[in-house]
């Protein structure tokens, strides 16, 4: 018996209690979504762990690459699981360093207190069998290249590995709530979706467009941001797509146009309020930084939040400098797409001075030159839903 | 005229019925310019990177991207001369690549750069030993076709690049896998190249439409420049009918790949089969793929005259690479040590699991007109 298996190491879960239980059927459930697409797969929960096995020696870099991107899995390693024989540990030992040169070292755990070596005696004796099959290699125990690990479980079960793949860490998606993204298509709210996932947030994105001021490449640039981030998110993402065109064209024909931006981000933000409360998402995530342009200082935001009474807005880049988040939309992928240049919503009918420092009496006299109700009302009524599914 | 028997498939392949009519609409009705701003337009760029997916998926690919280019020579060029501003370093191709990756090394040896050619064994693939003992930390670029397409040997990529990253963990590597990609699975991130050059024309899709997986991170610059499609790395409005019918072959393909390995592979045992119920002695130059054989029929008739005699009566061969067909040597055969007389008597055979083959009437025609040659009729 010889099995190739991933085993799967999730990190803060255990810390959760009572609550264990829900964390790892929604690691579980994520796992064998990411997972679909593979052939004979097969997910299971083993002690503390969970572990792939199934797919064939071929797919195993697709295994690995989608579980690189499951939010909850803190680290993993590709092993070898065999039964717990001393023979049998020998071979597969040698084997899976015989390509190998420079140090090593042999880390063994025995959880199975009925096998008659302790983890001492196991190592020393696979340490001086590898060392006679493969001439390249030599002892260190203080800082080896390379390290084997011998798991020795109950059940006659051993696993043998010798990489340990890093995750992103955080929480399962699924179980810290639903999150309402507003998706604009620059670099940052992709990253702050990728944040709050990370955190195990469910998200959902609304994107606000103004066609026909914004082109239909500005919405397929949307629905790719879509698809990078429906890998972070259990598989799907469901975007909102709503229409502000009517709006801005009434403040832009009504009020003072230094607070176009304002009195926008304001209908914005109460729409998305009350998405949240119709579709029951907990909380609405922006991609704000602070002081990054003239609408995210914090008397802007101050400005703007105020319209949102129920709900938390979540900021997870308030305090990164651009050139972080910038790091983290390369890591993801999303990068490329969104420095593609079309215009967005917020880039038409932009004033050449816009308020950094709005006051909220101000601002709330503007929006009475608008039926701001109605114009809210009736941009809600052009909400579109798309699934977006990961590649 | 007696029935056509095509085995010429390794040139190139009919195109399926199906993808023609599935791509169809974007010669006629959807025959806007992906890169406009209206709704028509951005539905089929929408049908485009659809179609990337598709292939990406194909390939077994999750984190890389690929690029359309307008053909596998394209992707090959765009690649290798990529790599040119790394001057001082040390070039490595195999000895039996494809002419679109020959001529890129041999104009990077004109303009001053150190270009050396891995040897191939005798089995037409390349020369394990002697690969390693060539990397060292000067290499700064490989070149290595998965299968070769003169005689379907098949070179372990994964292993390669496992060996050459050892040895210098900064090398880019690049394979040709035109003549592999549709022939059986490929997981081309577990290969672990940096680049992977496919073409649609091979399996049953359009002519003039290839494409290029690119690892996440393996930096590539622009071969040709302009209105910056694909991402900046391929300008020229988008060959919308060629990609999208490239999709659909691939899809079909991936689908049937087993069945078309089996129906190839029981091809190839019939046709050698009846070879030597016939009395042939033929020699079969590398082993690999049943696709494509390379194979010396009987010796002293020269494969060219044969290609021809064998023409006239319905069947169409090759004497080596199509694109090379006009130059009297054979550079693959040449790299695996074949003596001349040999390489000059030899044919290339390539099936395809789409045709019919009938190997008692095929080579019932070979003896005949090999007998002919020969003068013994």
């Amino acid at each position: 018996m010889m099995e190739k298996v991933v085993l799967i190491r999730y990190g803060e879960i255990f810390l959760k209690g009572k609550n264990r239980n829900f964390f790892e059927n929604t690691l579980e459930n994520n796992i064998k979504n990411a997972l679909i697409s593979v052939d004979n797969v097969n997910v299971a929960k083993i002690p503390g762990r969970f572990m792939v096995s199934g797919f064939g020696e071929f797919d195993e870099d697709i295994v690995i690459n989608k579980l690189k991107k499951i939010a909850g899995i803190y680290s993993f390693s590709p092993a070898v699981l065999i039964e717990t024989q001393m023979e049998e540990i020998i071979s597969a030992s040698i084997d899976q360093l015989s390509d190998e040169q420079g140090t090593f070292k042999v880390v063994t755990n025995r959880a199975d207190k009925s096998f008659p070596l302790n983890s001492m005696e196991i190592s020393r004796l696979v340490g001086g069998r590898i060392l006679s099959a493969n001439r390249n290699l030599k002892v260190d125990v203080i800082n080896p290249q390379h390290i084997l690990n011998i798991d020795v479980r109950e059940n006659k079960r051993t696993y043998i590995f010798t990489k340990t793949i890093k995750g992103i860490g955080g929480m399962p998606v699924g179980c810290s709530g639903k999150g309402l993204l507003l998706l604009s298509g620059g670099i940052d709210s992709p990253v702050a979706g990728f944040m709050m996932a990370k955190r195990g947030a469910k998200l959902y994105a609304l994107h606000f467009h103004s066609f026909p001021y914004t082109s239909e490449l500005a919405r397929l640039k949307v629905e790719e941001l879509s698809q990078k981030i429906a890998e972070y998110n259990a598989g799907e993402l469901t975007v909102f797509m709503c229409s502000m065109t009517k709006y801005q064209e009434m403040i832009n024909r009504n009020c003072n146009p230094i607070y176009n931006i304002t009195l926008l981000r304001r209908a914005m933000f109460t729409v998305a309020e009350r998405l949240c409360k119709e579709k029951g998402i907990d909380m609405i995530i922006s991609g704000e930084n602070l002081g990054q342009v003239a609408s995210q200082t914090i008397e802007s935001m101050t400005v703007v939040s105020n319209v949102v009474k129920d709900i938390p807005i979540m900021r997870p880049l308030i305090a990164f400098d651009k050139q972080e988040t910038i790091d983290i939309a390369r890591q993801i992928d999303t990068y490329d797409i969104s420095i593609r240049p079309y215009e967005d919503c917020c880039t038409i009918f932009v004033p050449d001075n816009p308020v950094t420092r709005p006051k909220l009496f101000k601002v709330e006299a503007e929006e009475k030159k608008l039926d701001f109700d109605k114009l809210v009302d009736e941009s809600y009524e052009t909400m579109e839903t798309v699934v977006i599914k990961a590649r | 005229m007696e029935k056509i028997y095509y085995l010429d498939n390794a040139a190139t392949t009919k195109m399926f019925d199906d993808v023609i009519n599935g791509a169809q609409k974007f010669l006629d009705k959807d025959f806007y310019n992906p890169s406009a701003v209206y709704l028509p337009s951005v539905n089929i760029k929408r049908e485009i990177e659809d179609a990337r997916k598709t292939i990406l998926n194909c390939l077994g690919a999750v984190e890389g991207n690929l690029i359309f280019t307008g053909s596998a020579t394209e992707a090959n060029n765009t690649v290798i001369f990529s790599q040119v501003n790394r001057s001082g370093k040390r070039f490595l191709f195999g000895a039996g690549e494809h002419p679109s990756v020959i001529e890129c090394s041999k104009e990077l040896e004109r303009r001053g750069y150190r270009v050396e050619y891995i040897p191939l064994d005798k089995d037409g693939k390349i020369d394990e030993e002697k690969f390693v003992a060539m990397i060292d930390e000067n290499v700064a670029f490989i070149s290595i076709q998965h299968v070769s397409n003169e005689t379907g040997a098949v070179n372990d990529i994964q292993r390669l690049v496992k060996l050459a990253r050892k040895k210098n963990p900064t090398v880019v590597f690049h394979s040709d896998g035109v003549q592999a990609f549709m022939k059986f699975p490929i997981r081309v991130e577990s290969l672990d190249v940096d680049f992977y050059t496919i073409s649609a024309h091979k399996i049953g899709g359009p002519k003039g439409v290839g494409a290029l997986f690119i690892k996440k991170g393996a930096k590539i610059k622009p071969y040709i420049f302009g209105g910056g499609q694909e991402n900046g790395l391929r300008s020229g409005t988008e060959n919308v009918f060629g990609i999208i019918s490239f999709a659909l072959a691939a899809k079909k393909m991936n689908m049937d790949i087993q069945r078309n390995y089996d129906i190839v592979e029981k091809y190839r045992f019939e046709f050698l089969s009846e070879l030597e119920k016939n009395g042939f002695n033929y020699v079969i130059h590398g082993a690999g793929v049943p696709h494509t054989m390379n194979v010396m029929l009987k010796k002293g008739v020269r494969g060219e005259t044969l290609v021809h005699a064998l023409e006239a009566r319905g069947i169409y061969i090759s004497t080596g690479s199509a694109c090379s067909a006009t130059k009297n040597f054979n550079r693959t055969l040449e790299a695996m040590n074949i003596d001349k007389d040999e390489i000059l008597s030899s044919v290339r055979i390539s099936f395809s699991a789409y045709q019919d083959f009938d190997a008692k009437e095929v080579v019932k025609i070979l003896k005949d007109e090999i007998e002919k040659l020969e003068g013994k009729r």
